[in-house]
């Protein structure tokens, strides 16, 4: 179990470095190739935007994962019984609200791929949309263990 | 019932991203409108062109703070600034100042310069409630400066344009750090007791001034870029990363490269926490516009209060306790769009808006009881968090001023701008 958390672990890493490697590669490339060669390319802006869409959503699932997610920090104040309560009921509501946000994240992409709206050429918009289920997806189970662990 | 519950569950420590999706989650569904709303309005982000600026920004900062960065920082300012009165305590406000722009508020400054700078301050006889006022409250200075992330975070979610804001802030974010380092010289000269002027080593000044000349011109160098207008902020951003790519890792060699996966990751983990709160915020905001909640606030203000320098006052004490209570990023994310409609119809700039949120959310990080900078000099250094409120009080005096300066003469960020 241990090494199936690691790699998974490993997985969410490497591609969040893949997405900004990318992010850099494109951004940075674009700049040369218009000041070079006088050029450019109508769907590097657009795929800049959505990588940056990408590694967003893809860095909140892993600084869930490193309890990073930002908050209000008034729990130095709080008593250890109180925070007790704070420990369960914070990964509980988490699940519950990270369950019905997928299962939205779902019926949107289901609508656009039934519109069938496209991106740039003839590229269908609900590819790159499937990073919301798949984020929120991966939250609830990792808020679900979180609250079984709590409990 | 409903903010009471949303309160008790920020409290409680609930990501905030969390407790506002449940929000809107709740209010959406209450005037029976289709919750897919939630991500037809988070995929507006992916319509952004500025934004690509947050995530490469953020690598970059955390390449420098990864680096040797800070100490050859210390060492460069050193030489500039280290022969005048108070000179250590100028330097520190120029180092913390400098760090804060090229990280972020991350708190990464008062962990990062803070085990350098407080011992030097301590060795230069400076005393130890002094150094570690000077430390806190300097931990969030240098926002208003280019590649400031709240910045651009605000003038996204203002539509504001980022090169104005940086222009703006030049002469406030100035003001505060000379108001600061004033105090240190004055300080200095008062206690008279040597060595308050920092001698540095002759021989080594060229090879000091030749290290860290790098990372001193990378703010210039991008106040040039943006202030010109050649390229846009997003452009500068990926410059950016090329240029603390190869400052790091081929002309000073102190990243490796197999370290970089690591600094990718800790840099991305900060910009998914910003990032998923922006995409929770869009959706709530746009709950609050259906039911024109920003309109019946502004005009409940403004049947209220009618003058609009008791607005400005009373707006700087609700950003200050803002500031104080919740991170930076998710107060610009959750206050702006509230706050921005109301501020023009008072006819105040957004740009000037934009200088006095900064300035408050900088003053408030170091506020207390909760001020977050507080907290994160207390456990760097090891000192119980009272002491830390005596210590920052007569710097917070000094920011307080320079604030309502700064919010009662507009003219100070509005003199390079085309109103």
């Amino acid at each position: 179990m241990k090494n199936i958390t690691k790699l998974i672990h490993l997985f969410e890493n490497y591609l969040l470095v893949f997405l900004i490697g990318l992010l850099v590669l494109f951004s940075a490339g674009q700049i040369v190739i218009r000041n070079t060669f006088d050029q450019s390319y109508t769907f590097v802006d657009p795929l800049i935007r959505h990588l940056v869409l990408w590694t967003g959503m893809w860095g909140a699932l892993v600084a869930t994962r490193e309890d990073k997610n930002l908050r209000i920090e008034v729990s130095y104040f709080a008593s250890k019984s109180l925070k007790k309560v704070m420990d369960i009921i914070r990964p509980t509501v988490s699940f519950f609200v990270c369950s019905l946000l997928t299962y939205y994240a779902i019926r949107f992409v289901a609508d656009e791929y039934i519109y069938g709206v496209v991106l740039f050429g003839s590229f269908p918009s609900w590819c790159v949309q499937l990073i919301f289920p798949i984020v929120f997806f991966f939250l609830t189970i990792r808020f679900l263990i979180q609250s079984i662990k709590t409990v | 019932m409903t903010y009471l519950i949303t309160a008790i569950l920020s409290a409680a420590g609930t990501p905030l991203f969390i407790v506002i999706c449940g929000l809107a989650l709740y209010q959406f569904s209450s005037v029976d409108i289709d919750l897919t709303v939630i991500f037809i309005e988070m995929y507006r982000l992916a319509e952004m062109p500025s934004l690509s600026a947050l995530p490469l920004f953020c690598f970059s900062g955390f390449l420098l703070a990864n680096s040797q960065a800070p100490s050859r920082i210390v060492s460069f300012t050193r030489i500039l600034f280290g022969w005048l009165p108070g000179g250590l305590a100028i330097v520190s406000i120029i180092i913390c100042a400098l760090f804060t722009a090229l990280t972020g508020a991350s708190g990464m400054t008062i962990v990062a310069m803070g085990g350098l700078l407080y011992p030097a301050l301590l060795k230069g006889n400076y005393g130890e409630s002094f150094s570690l006022g000077l430390l806190t409250t300097s931990g969030s200075l240098g926002l208003l400066f280019p590649p400031s992330l709240p910045l651009i975070l605000y003038g996204i979610i203002s539509e504001t344009p980022i090169n104005q804001l940086f222009i703006a802030g030049v002469i406030p974010g100035i003001l505060l750090m000379v108001a600061l380092g004033l105090y240190g010289s004055i300080y200095s000269i008062k206690r008279g007791k040597a060595p308050n002027r920092v001698e540095s080593d002759k021989s080594n000044i060229w090879t000091e001034f030749r290290n860290g000349i790098g990372e001193i011109l990378l703010p210039i160098f991008l106040f040039i870029a943006i202030w010109s207008g050649y390229i846009a902020i997003n452009e500068a951003a990926s410059l950016c990363v090329v240029y603390v790519l190869v400052l790091t890792t081929i002309i000073h060699r102190e990243v490796k490269l197999s370290d970089i996966p690591k600094i990718c990751v800790e840099s991305m983990v900060l910009f998914g926490a910003i990032f998923v709160i922006l995409a929770s915020a869009i959706a709530y905001t746009s709950f609050l516009i259906d039911q024109e909640i920003p309109n019946h606030l502004l005009n409940y203000i403004r049947d209220h209060i009618h003058n609009k320098w008791i607005f400005l006052l009373l707006l700087n004490i609700f950003l200050l306790i803002v500031g104080c209570m919740i991170d930076m990023y998710s107060a610009l994310i959750l206050v702006v769009p509230l706050i921005l409609p109301i501020a023009q119809s008072y006819g105040i700039h957004p740009v000037h808006l934009g200088i006095i949120f900064m300035t408050n959310l900088e003053i408030g990080y170091s506020t207390p009881p909760v001020g977050i900078n507080l907290f994160i000099s207390s456990l760097r250094f090891g000192r119980p968090i009272i002491e830390l409120y005596r210590a920052s009080l007569p710097f917070l005096g000094i920011l307080f001023i320079c604030l309502l300066i700064v919010t009662y003469f507009p003219d100070l960020s509005l003199i390079f701008i085309a109103k």
